[in-house]
């Protein structure tokens, strides 16, 4: 492939956000309650729910929000579901509008409509660590749109230039880092931004006018930006700048100078060549689009995951010879070399798929709780599999070792939680009733199961073993028991464990000679007679 | 990239050029109710199709807010996309207007005398004629050209056209590759085909406006004008408006912007469906011509050669703004006699700055496109869709190279189908019940050969792939085979886990959508009926029917025989099928005596 030429769309979804009314929607909410009361909301499509601007003390937005919250509960009651929701506030309003965003971002429904949050002339509200979580959950971090001009000096109250300004609100203003995607607009046009150390330094830029003027409290004025938003529509039909200076020939770096002199940013050093902060923004820009072209996408590598399942599958059939997949694996020993080499071609296959899988549970943890929801439906059937064919691989692995209590100490989270969404489906109606017995064991901790049955029944055989340890280990068998009628009433468990050899058949050798038993239990019954023709 | 005659770059003759559009405007301008005029010369080889536009709200939109509707497959099954199964959308009204002419009028039977005649028809059409000239030329090329009935393809000259179509239209004109049949030639600041790209709301008023500014006499025009101004200027505004919109929508995505935000805006606003298709000649009012034929690339075009510079908003300019619809008569004269052609085939070396040109390509092209009035903005626009059209020859380019591994992966399956034929056990019996290596090696085989066709399969949903990549004869042989070969173990794998019992029949929840294209492909290509090309879905349904009662589904089982027989008769459903083991064989035997004996596959399987 020849190298991928990038572009930055900063002015096009600007021009498309401001030329398609969206703005000036919200921002006529926003004048009604100016005159009216402090939260509005309006039942027309789109509906949208305003704040109005509170007062003039921005960083209290957490205090204000929190004075609201009985209000603002039954809004979210209301609107949860209804959609499409635009959520939109001015100054301080803007921020309790962003925070009640994310409150109802957290509790929606997978498969609402996303609402849209518009602030205007907000300022900065979160720290890095703010920032960091929004922006690992993508569609969150595209619900937010701030619009801030910069005839506006309220958004520059947080950041650094303006410290004299900013030092009558809070004296650590270098925390405040921006979210969300930014318009950023001048008389002569707006431009979107999205990466965040850019769009922190063009703010900069663009309040660099206010430094060093007698800034008071009463000059942070109000902004009407209904006349910013009618220029800047209208200009729209208007050419704009056709001549670039030099001869920029890259397309990318041609954009990002574009978009910097129409915010009215300087983009050219001494000697008529780019300026530091355009190429950092060019080279951010850039970086920013491939990091998003690089992103994980499973789809890609499913086909190659499941021909690792396939081999596993194939390793699994082969060995039943050997009492089953579990048991050969654990009793690997050193044999033929084409066995050694099927048996490296397993371990490589366990190990690419662990890899994979690890890396698609992370990513679907990063992702809302409920938008997660809607992404494992896809890949649970998948995730299962694996989970079920994979996990007694593990298991062998950590009881040859001599370890314990796999299931409190060895487990890897990634199962963990591929079981817990399984479950979770489960609970939504997916769940099948089996009349004949499954190829893979259901519950993929089985085995240790097992294993930890046979640790029992040695400690019981042990003279030397504690009084109370040979109560547990009783106790443990016979729960064990129990839970073994139950799978094998289910079909949950596969035909293969009674391979003759296998761990399971020898904790039943085991078993039967110790508990002895006058009276018969389930299990003994069916051991005696009717495993054979357990399919 | 420069250059050229334009009778050459379009293929046309430039008297006929001349011609159509002479008629296009009588049509439009002097024959009022007269459906469509034809010129037939008997001496010549030329008939000409010129159809008459309306200004009547009723003849643009049907309904609100674009008047789009899915287009009749009956009349067009090419106007859809193959890789997402989807109808092309068309304006209800124009369609409307077509079909009636179809019906009412001696259209059809017209065009069926100059085909006899072995005539090369050309359709046109000024102003809102040219969506019918369009959709007759489609229907045309339907009905005759497609099917090799007629051997010279038409042509449609359009004049100041609307928009007609949406995406799935343009791309199925360009999949065809019939849209270098369509010509449509526009001045610069000719505000009508624009107009689509707004919601009636915003140009109802301006349709009646037009419609009497048109019809006053050419010497009262000014006046009629100056006392409309104001109406004229909402309407001016409200187009551009939207159609600054629409582009700024177009160019994120050509911009490859992967923004949510574009996503969650765009479900708030509407915008208009319509893209425009086909070579378009810009016309820039002073004789230069501008060509283009990449569709994202014109629609940028429509709209930024119509952006105002400073200063430029007054009443005259609007006035010329008007005008421009009326002239392309003269207009055409003009360039035609000048010959100042610009093609830009290459919009990737579009220069971005208007003080650019260092060599006489790039100045000549830069010259052009500073007549045209195009920003560095629109310049940017331009390359971004030339780099798209470049990306998709790549992406092609890559699949192409993998055409030899999955023959190779192919040829395997099929020696795989032999020596289970050799042991008397059909491969599909074989791969379900997994017994030896071999088994295992085709199942390896086939995720593998998935997988390609998987990768390829999100690009063509995707739009990544060249319009044209869905009807290339060597992929749809290829995808045929594969098809034929492999579906039959996919099935096998899904049944032999019991997936239907969990999931449900093969063909209704489980079918890889890699498989329906790939049959969509053949279908569209041999111009067979939908849902006729299911071979390879043979053994799904062979796996579903065993499982109910003869009584329920015997009007399924003789439907599956009378195909099974026609395919096995034309060697596409291998005799394998018919092996004595295999699942489809024992169950065929135990159904009733009555049926079987009056079966028409009873000779193949009868003992």
């Amino acid at each position: 492939m020849n190298q991928l030429c990038l572009f930055s769309s900063g002015l096009e979804l600007a021009n498309l956000i401001v030329t398609s009314d969206l703005l000036q929607r919200s921002w006529k909410e926003i004048s009604e309650i100016l005159r009216h009361d402090h939260i509005h909301t309006n039942g027309l499509t789109p509906p949208s729910v305003s704040y109005k601007v509170y007062d003039n003390r921005p960083n209290e937005a957490v205090t204000v929000f929190s004075s609201l919250l009985n209000e603002l509960t039954l809004l979210k009651a209301q609107y949860c579901n209804s959609n499409p929701l635009i959520i939109t506030g001015h100054s301080l309003g803007g921020s309790i509008a962003s925070l009640f965003t994310l409150w109802l971002l957290d509790s929606m429904s997978p498969n609402a409509k996303r609402p849209l949050c518009i602030t205007f002339g907000s300022p900065l509200l979160g720290d890095k660590s703010f920032q960091q979580a929004i922006s690992e959950r993508p569609t969150w971090n595209l619900s937010f749109l701030h619009v801030v001009s910069n005839q506006d000096l309220f958004p520059q109250l947080f950041i650094a230039p303006c410290n004299s300004v900013a030092d009558g609100f809070t004296s650590q203003t270098h925390l405040y880092k921006p979210f969300g995607i930014f318009l950023l607009c001048t008389e002569s046009g707006c431009v979107c931004f999205e990466e965040p150390e850019s769009t922190l330094e063009l703010l900069k830029a663009m309040g660099s006018k206010f430094v060093g003027n007698q800034i008071s409290q009463s000059s942070l004025c109000f902004t009407d930006y209904r006349v910013i938003l009618e220029n800047l529509k209208h200009r729209s039909i208007y050419r704009g700048i056709s001549q670039l200076h030099g001869s920029i020939m890259d397309p990318l770096l041609a954009g990002i100078t574009m978009q910097l002199t129409t915010i009215g940013v300087e983009t050219q050093g001494d000697g008529g060549v780019l300026n530091s902060l355009t190429t950092n923004t060019a080279a951010r820009a850039k970086n920013f689009l491939m990091r998003r072209r690089n992103v994980f996408d499973p789809n890609k590598k499913l086909n190659d995951r499941k021909v690792d399942m396939a081999y596993l599958e194939w390793y699994k059939k082969v060995a039943e010879e050997e009492g089953g997949y579990y048991d050969s694996y654990k009793n690997r020993q050193s044999g033929s070399r084409d066995e050694i080499k099927s048996r490296e071609e397993i371990i490589k296959r366990h190990r690419i798929l662990t890899q994979y899988w690890k890396r698609m549970v992370a990513e679907v943890k990063k992702m809302p709780q409920k938008e997660g929801a809607s992404f494992q439906k896809r890949w649970l059937y998948a995730g299962t599999n694996y989970r079920r064919m994979v996990e007694p691989l593990d298991i062998a692995d950590y009881y040859k070792k001599g370890h314990r209590d796999y299931i409190t100490q060895g487990r890897s989270e990634h199962y963990i939680l591929l079981e817990q969404w399984f479950n979770e489906d489960k609970l939504l109606g997916n769940a099948i009733e089996r009349n004949r017995a499954c190829s893979l064991t259901e519950n993929s901790c089985f085995w240790a199961h097992v294993e930890e049955a046979v640790i029992s029944c040695d400690l019981l055989k042990d003279g030397q073993s504690s009084p109370e340890d040979q109560r547990s280990s009783k106790e443990n068998l016979i729960r064990f028991e129990g839970f073994m009628i139950d799978l094998i009433k289910n079909y949950a468990v596969s035909p293969e464990i009674f391979l003759p050899r296998s761990t399971f058949m020898k904790w039943w050798e085991m078993y039967s000679k110790i508990a002895r038993r006058s009276v018969g239990s389930p299990l003994t019954d069916f051991m005696k007679k009717d495993y054979r023709n357990y399919a | 990239m420069a250059g050229g005659r334009i009778g050459e770059i379009t293929g046309l003759r430039e008297e006929l050029i001349l011609k159509s559009c002479r008629l296009a405007i009588k049509a439009h301008e002097k024959s009022p109710g007269k459906p469509y005029i034809h010129d037939k010369n008997r001496g010549s080889t030329d008939a000409f199709f010129a159809f008459p536009g309306s200004w009547l709200v009723d003849h643009w939109y049907s309904r609100k807010p674009f008047g789009e509707t899915k287009v009749d497959l009956s009349k067009f099954p090419s106007l859809r996309s193959l890789g997402n199964d989807e109808a092309a959308l068309v304006n209800e009204a124009f369609s409307t207007r077509f079909e009636l002419l179809l019906s009412k009028s001696s259209l059809a039977v017209e065009v069926e005398k100059a085909v006899s005649d072995q005539k090369q028809i050309v359709f046109t059409g000024h102003s809102s004629g040219g969506p019918v000239a369009i959709l007759a030329a489609i229907w045309f090329l339907e009905k005759y050209v497609r099917p090799n009935a007629y051997q010279i393809p038409p042509y449609c000259v359009t004049f100041g056209s609307p928009l007609v179509g949406n995406w799935i239209f343009s791309h199925a004109v360009r999949r065809e590759n019939w849209m270098r049949y369509f010509i449509n030639f526009v001045t610069r600041h000719d505000i009508v085909p624009r107009i689509m790209l707004a919601p009636v709301s915003s140009t109802e008023q301006g349709l009646k406006l037009m419609h009497e500014l048109t019809t006053s006499k050419s010497q009262y025009f000014q006046h009629a004008f100056i006392t409309k101004i104001d109406a004229a200027l909402a309407f001016f505004l409200s187009v551009m408006r939207n159609a600054s919109s629409v582009a700024s929508h177009a160019a994120c995505k050509l911009m490859g912007c992967t923004n949510l935000l574009l996503e969650t805006v765009s479900s708030f606003i509407e915008l208009s469906p319509y893209r425009p298709f086909g070579t378009y000649i810009f016309c820039s009012g002073n004789g230069k011509l501008l060509v283009l034929d990449n569709p994202d690339a014109i629609l940028q075009l429509l709209f930024y050669c119509l952006q105002l510079s400073p200063g430029e908003q007054n009443s005259e300019f609007l006035c010329g703004i008007f005008k421009e619809h009326l002239i392309y008569e003269s207009e055409l004269q003009e360039s035609l006699n000048m010959q100042n052609v610009v093609y830009i085939e290459n919009l990737i070396d579009v220069p971005l700055s208007s003080d650019a040109g260092t060599n006489d390509a790039a100045a000549t092209v830069n010259s052009a496109l500073n007549d045209f009035g195009l920003s560095t903005r629109a310049r940017l626009c331009v390359r971004a869709a030339g780099e798209l059209e470049k990306q998709k020859l790549e992406n092609q380019k890559k699949f192409d190279s993998n055409k030899d591994t999955i023959r190779d992966g192919l040829r395997m399956i099929q020696e795989y189908q032999t020596n289970c034929e050799i042991r008397k056990i059909g491969y599909y019996d074989a791969f379900k019940n997994q017994r030896d290596t071999n088994d295992f090696n085709a199942n390896v085989k086939r995720l593998e050969l998935a997988g390609i066709w998987d990768e390829i399969k999100e690009m063509i949903k995707r739009c990544e792939l060249p319009d044209g990549f869905d009807v290339r004869k060597e992929w749809i042989e290829l995808g045929t085979m594969y098809r034929r070969l492999l579906e039959p173990l996919d099935i096998a794998n899904y049944y032999r886990h019991l997936k239907n019992e969990d999931t449900g029949p093969y063909m209704i929840k489980a079918r890889p959508s890699r498989y329906r294209i790939m049959q969509r492909w053949r279908e569209h290509a041999e111009r067979m009926s939908v849902g006729s090309s299911s071979e390879s879905t043979f053994w799904a349904e062979v796996e579903e029917l065993r499982t109910k009662p003869y009584s329920e589904v015997k009007d399924k089982v003789l439907g599956l025989e009378s195909r099974a027989y026609a395919w096995i008769q034309d060697g596409i459903l291998g005799k394998d099928v018919l092996v004595d083991e295999s699942t489809f064989t024992k169950w065929w035997r135990a159904l009733p005596v009555q049926h079987k004996s009056g079966s028409c596959i009873a000779n193949y399987l009868g003992n």
